[in-house]
């Protein structure tokens, strides 16, 4: 990319005055597309702390001054405390579902890269081969599984245990666990370390990045999840938060202030992520392997 | 031998936690599908061991859920939906992208992750949050949209209210916002073009048009049908934008087949036979997508 920027001379001949404007107007183009992008957020937030009252005149009364936390407040109080429900629920399932699925996916993504077992190659296939099907059409047949099988349905385990068995954690960590030279493992089983052990102590500690990456986009997967929830989920106070601002909706049409506060509220660890880890996003997901 | 056994029963022990997880709830499910596609699904029971048996067979009612579902003239309005949404939304999507990396190519490191980072971010958030806030600002009333127009003297129309124009509203809430991960995507194959390919080109006098016509474009192909085919697939499966701005309305002219079968599977009854059937034609139409794709892009030269 160095070498790019060296390709563009920006000087004082006559001839670059185009390449000026031409820079300019594609600078240009750049930016009122950010801008179209950010206005609708930054009216969300705008809308978040603005009083509900002021929003619902047919001319909003916008005021910095007049900004509070009012709706926020609103919201918890008057959802009857189905709101810190909902915040509580959407995490701690996100939580449960991030750090059973790292595990899982770290224990079975080494065994499909590094161990031999006979079906090996079958089993990873059939694996790869459920990430053909849409989901949406998993969702009937699944429904029969935790409803009429299981019986488990309005619980939360209806939606911990399906987000658990997602293939997805096990190919990232299965990817990047094969690129670890086998000297490792081998080394610690000539000094007699079970097989456990050799997972636990050098393994792990090896594959931190990809335990990171997998515990960090399960959660905001899990997080972000709707449809299902929406489906299997029946009492209110069990809601995940999509689902409880999707109700809130229903039940509230005249308070918008409400809505893009909660909505903000659910927003918060997609913007934390972000912030935290906007560096390696932005550089490309050379981890991934995505070919181009 | 014992050793490799042993090995071998490791390797078992390690998958199993999340294999027997996998089999119930996806596997199953999976296999499920095709089963329930041609059966009576609303006297579904589980109960014994005797219902499985009437399941699998005596339940067995051949194509008549796909019947039933051809019958509804809703199934057409939905099909129509979604593949008019696909057929706007994965140009727009994909072109958009290519533009926004394109235009953001000769700009210094740090800008460039700065936009990239502010066309990806937005995109990151749930589609409960955006579809919410975008319709409030749609609001007919209310809306920060109509409010604008309205300042400058035009008359807004309801645009999540008004049948003709529900869906493109619907449409234009997402492209803003679809782009975000096809610049990071072609950011990233752009940065992978060989440098003396475009040297050459620009001593051989070659306009940055051009050089992005004859040069960058041809070799991001591989790119481009990656992403034409995640996107076709995405727009295949519109719900929840739909969900929350009209549910499937005004009349069904923002149903898409997903909350078609969303609708007929959990809203309304004894119809979850219906449901399944056109569950397993949408998976058809996206197989048959994802097939294309394989066959096309094994067909590029590399370069």
């Amino acid at each position: 990319m160095v070498q790019l920027n060296e390709l563009r001379e920006i000087g004082t001949r006559p001839t670059d005055w185009a390449k000026n404007l031409r820079l300019s107007a594609a600078s240009l183009i750049l930016v009122l597309w950010a801008l179209v992008v950010f206005l609708p957020l930054a009216w969300m937030g705008i809308c978040a702390f603005t009083p509900n009252e002021n929003l619902l005149f047919t001319r909003p009364v916008i005021r910095f001054e007049a900004f509070s936390l009012d709706n926020l407040r609103s919201v918890f109080r008057r959802s009857n405390g189905l709101f810190d429900n909902w915040l509580f629920n959407s995490f701690y399932i996100a939580l449960v579902v991030s750090i059973g699925s790292t595990f899982l996916s770290a224990m079975a993504g080494y065994s499909y890269a590094k161990m031999r077992f006979p079906g090996r190659q079958v089993i990873f296939w059939i694996l790869l081969a459920t990430l053909m099907v849409p989901y949406q059409a998993i969702v009937i047949p699944l429904f029969v599984v935790v409803n009429n099988m299981l019986r488990l349905a309005d619980s939360h385990w209806a939606i911990i245990l399906p987000q658990l068995a997602a293939p997805a954690g096990v190919f990232f960590c299965r990817q990047y666990m094969k690129t670890l030279p086998s000297d490792l493992e081998d080394a610690a089983r000539i000094d007699g370390c079970s097989e456990f052990g050799i997972f636990c102590r050098v393994i792990l500690p090896v594959s931190r990045p990809v335990l990171a990456a997998t515990a960090i986009f399960t959660f905001l997967w899990s997080w972000e999840s709707f449809f299902w929830p929406l489906v299997i989920l029946r009492s209110e106070k069990r809601f995940v938060l999509q689902v409880g601002l999707a109700y809130l909706q229903d039940n509230s049409l005249l308070s918008p202030g409400y809505l893009m506060a909660g909505a903000l509220a659910a927003s918060i660890p997609v913007v934390l992520f972000f912030i935290v880890f906007q560096r390696q996003l932005t550089k490309g997901f050379s981890f991934g392997g995505l070919q181009g | 031998m014992r050793t490799s056994s042993r090995k071998s029963l490791w390797g078992y022990l390690f998958i199993a936690p999340h294999l027997s997880l996998f089999l119930v709830f996806l596997f199953l499910p999976v296999l499920l599908a095709f089963l329930l596609a041609f059966r009576e699904v609303s006297v579904i029971r589980f109960e014994g061991s005797a219902d499985f048996f009437r399941f699998l067979v005596s339940d067995y009612i051949g194509w008549r859920n796909f019947s039933d579902a051809f019958a509804e003239p809703v199934f057409y309005s939905a099909l129509r939906n979604t593949l008019l949404y696909t057929l706007v939304m994965v140009p727009l999507s994909v072109g958009l992208s290519l533009l926004l990396a394109l235009l953001i190519i000769p700009l210094n490191e740090r800008l460039q992750g700065l936009f990239r980072g502010a066309y990806y971010l937005p995109s990151m958030f749930s589609g409960v949050i955006l579809a919410l806030l975008w319709r409030w600002i749609y609001e007919p009333k209310n809306g920060i949209l109509n409010l604008a127009l309205d300042a400058l003297g035009v008359q807004g129309p309801n645009w999540l209210g008004d049948p003709k124009i529900a869906l493109a509203s619907i449409l234009v809430s997402a492209a803003v916002y679809a782009p975000g991960l096809g610049v990071i995507i072609y950011s990233a194959a752009i940065s992978r073009i060989p440098d003396e390919l475009l040297e050459a080109a620009h001593m051989d006098g070659a306009s940055t048009l051009q050089k992005w016509r004859s040069v960058v474009i041809p070799l991001l192909k591989p790119t481009t049908l990656f992403l034409v085919v995640i996107n076709t697939i995405w727009s295949f499966q519109v719900f929840t934008s739909i969900y929350i701005m009209t549910r499937g309305g005004p009349g069904d002219s923002t149903t898409t087949l997903v909350y078609f079968i969303y609708d007929l599977a959990f809203k309304q009854v004894g119809r979850k036979g219906e449901a399944a059937a056109v569950s397993f034609i949408l998976f058809a139409m996206v197989a048959i997508v994802a097939f294309i794709q394989f066959r096309m892009l094994r067909s590029e030269a590399e370069y």
